[in-house]
C-alpha cells in the first residue's frame, strides 16, 4: 500500500527541480508517508496540489524573492525585451500590409531593407539582454527606430518621425534606467518570457487568416499569464502589464486606436500589474 | 529584528511549534495544528517551501538527521535570530490584542464576533 502512494506522490514530486529533489526529496516523501492515513494509496487532492505547486513555484525562483519590490524589479529586463519583441510582430505586420497595398507593383528594396535592419536592431537587443549584455542591448534599443526615419531608409522629413522616435525612446528610457541602476537579477528568469512571448506571437496568426483562432490564443494565453501571475509568479504578469501600459504613447495616432486599443491596454495592463502586485506581497503561502 | 515585515499566521505557529526543541517535518505539521487548535494546518509542499525560506532567512536551522523505517527525518531548530523574531511577533499581538481587551471591560462581551474558523494552508 505505502509503495504505491510513494510512487504517486514521487509523481508529483516531480514538479521540483532535480537539485531540490537531491537535497530535500527523501526527507519530503518521509513527511508526506508519515501523515498519510493507514491503507492510503492516493495522494489527497490538497497535498496532491500543494506538491504540484510548491514544486513550480521553486523551479520558477518565486520562493527566493525576498521582498515584492524585488519582483517588480526582476521584471524589467522581461518587459524591455517585451517591448522588443513587439516592434518586431509589428515591423512584420507593416511590411504585409505594404505588400498589400503594392497592387501588382515591383517590392522595392527599401520596402524590404528598413523593417530587415530594424527587427535586426530589436532583434539584437533583445539577444543582449537575454545574455545580460545590459548596455549594449539598450544601445541598440535606442538604435530601432532611427531606420524608420533616417537616410538611406527616408530621406523627407516631418514631425511625425519626431513623435515615432519619442515614444519609442520614453518606454525604453523609462525601463532602461532602473535596468542600468540594479545589479543582474539571480536565478532562472528567462522562462519568465514564455507566456508573454507567446501571447505576442498570436498577433501574428491573422496574417495566415486564422482571426478567430487568434483572437482565441489571445484570451487564453493572456487569461494564463494572469493566473499564473496570481498563483505561481507576479513577474511575467508584472512584465506584460508593464509591456501593455509603456506601448500606450506609440497608440497615440489614431481615433480608433483611442477609443478601442487604448482603453484595452489600459485594461488589461492594469490588471495584470495588480494580480503580479497582490502575489508579489503575498509570494510566500505560509 | 526592526523594519522586519508582519509575521503570517502559520510562519508564527511554526516557529512557535520549535520553541520545546528541535521537531522534524511530521512533527512540526501535528504540532502546529495542535496549539493553534486546529486553525493551522499545513500541507506537506506548503511546510517544505516554508522551511526552506526560514533556513534562508537564520529563523531556523537543520538540527540533526536520522533513519526511521528507512526513512529520513531531518529535525530543525530554531536559531537566536527566529526565537527574537519569535517574540517581536508575540509582543506585538500581545500588545494588539491589549487594546481591545482593555475595553472589553467597558463595552458589552456581546460586541465581539466569534473567532474565525479554521484555516488550511495548502
Amino acid at each position: 500500500m505505502t509503495a504505491v502512494l510513494e510512487r504517486r506522490y514521487r509523481r508529483l514530486m516531480r514538479s521540483y527541480p532535480q537539485t531540490w529533489l537531491d537535497e530535500r526529496g527523501e526527507e519530503l516523501i518521509g513527511t508526506l508517508i508519515e501523515i498519510s492515513e493507514p491503507g492510503q494509496q492516493w495522494p489527497k487532492l490538497r497535498e496532491a496540489s500543494s506538491l504540484v505547486l510548491s514544486g513550480v513555484r521553486v523551479r520558477s525562483g518565486v520562493d527566493r524573492l525576498e521582498s515584492p519590490g524585488r519582483a517588480w524589479r526582476d521584471s524589467i529586463r522581461p518587459a524591455l525585451v517585451l517591448v522588443l519583441a513587439l516592434q518586431i510582430v509589428m515591423q512584420v505586420w507593416l511590411t504585409v500590409l505594404s505588400f498589400a497595398d503594392l497592387d501588382g507593383a515591383p517590392v522595392t528594396w527599401r520596402l524590404l531593407v528598413m523593417p530587415a535592419v530594424t527587427c535586426a536592431l530589436a532583434g539584437g537587443a533583445a539577444l543582449a539582454l537575454l545574455a545580460a549584455r545590459l548596455r549594449l542591448g539598450v544601445a541598440l534599443a535606442l538604435l530601432t527606430p532611427l531606420p524608420a526615419v533616417l537616410p538611406p531608409f527616408n530621406y523627407t522629413w516631418d514631425t511625425y518621425f519626431v513623435f515615432m522616435v519619442v515614444v519609442w525612446w520614453l518606454p525604453v528610457i523609462g525601463l532602461a534606467v532602473p535596468l542600468l541602476r540594479q545589479q543582474s537579477a539571480p536565478g532562472p528568469w528567462r522562462w519568465q518570457l514564455a507566456l508573454p512571448l507567446l501571447s505576442l506571437a498570436s498577433l501574428l496568426l491573422p496574417l495566415s487568416g486564422l482571426y478567430l483562432v487568434a483572437l482565441v490564443a489571445l484570451v487564453l494565453l493572456l487569461a494564463a499569464c494572469l493566473v499564473w501571475g496570481i498563483v505561481i509568479d507576479p513577474r511575467p504578469a508584472i512584465a506584460l502589464g508593464l509591456l501593455l501600459l509603456v506601448t500606450i504613447p506609440q497608440l497615440l495616432v489614431s481615433v480608433s486606436a483611442l477609443v478601442l486599443v487604448v482603453p484595452a491596454f489600459t485594461l488589461v495592463g492594469g490588471v495584470l500589474l495588480t494580480a503580479g502586485a497582490v502575489r508579489a506581497a503575498h509570494r510566500n503561502p505560509a | 529584528m526592526e523594519g522586519r515585515p508582519e509575521m503570517r499566521e502559520p510562519t508564527y505557529y511554526l516557529l512557535a511549534t520549535l520553541l520545546d526543541g528541535p521537531l522534524h517535518g511530521h512533527g512540526i505539521i501535528k504540532r502546529a495544528e495542535e496549539i493553534s487548535n486546529g486553525r493551522v494546518r499545513l500541507a506537506a509542499g506548503t511546510l517544505y517551501a516554508a522551511l526552506d525560506r526560514l533556513t534562508r532567512e537564520g529563523l531556523i536551522a537543520p538540527a540533526r538527521e536520522e533513519t526511521v523505517n528507512g526513512r529520513l527525518r531531518q529535525y530543525y531548530e530554531l536559531t537566536p535570530s527566529g526565537t527574537a523574531a519569535l517574540n517581536t511577533e508575540a509582543h506585538r499581538m500581545a500588545k494588539a490584542a491589549r487594546l481591545v481587551i482593555s475595553r472589553r471591560t467597558t463595552s458589552s462581551a456581546s460586541t465581539f464576533p466569534a473567532p474565525r474558523p479554521a484555516m488550511r494552508y495548502a
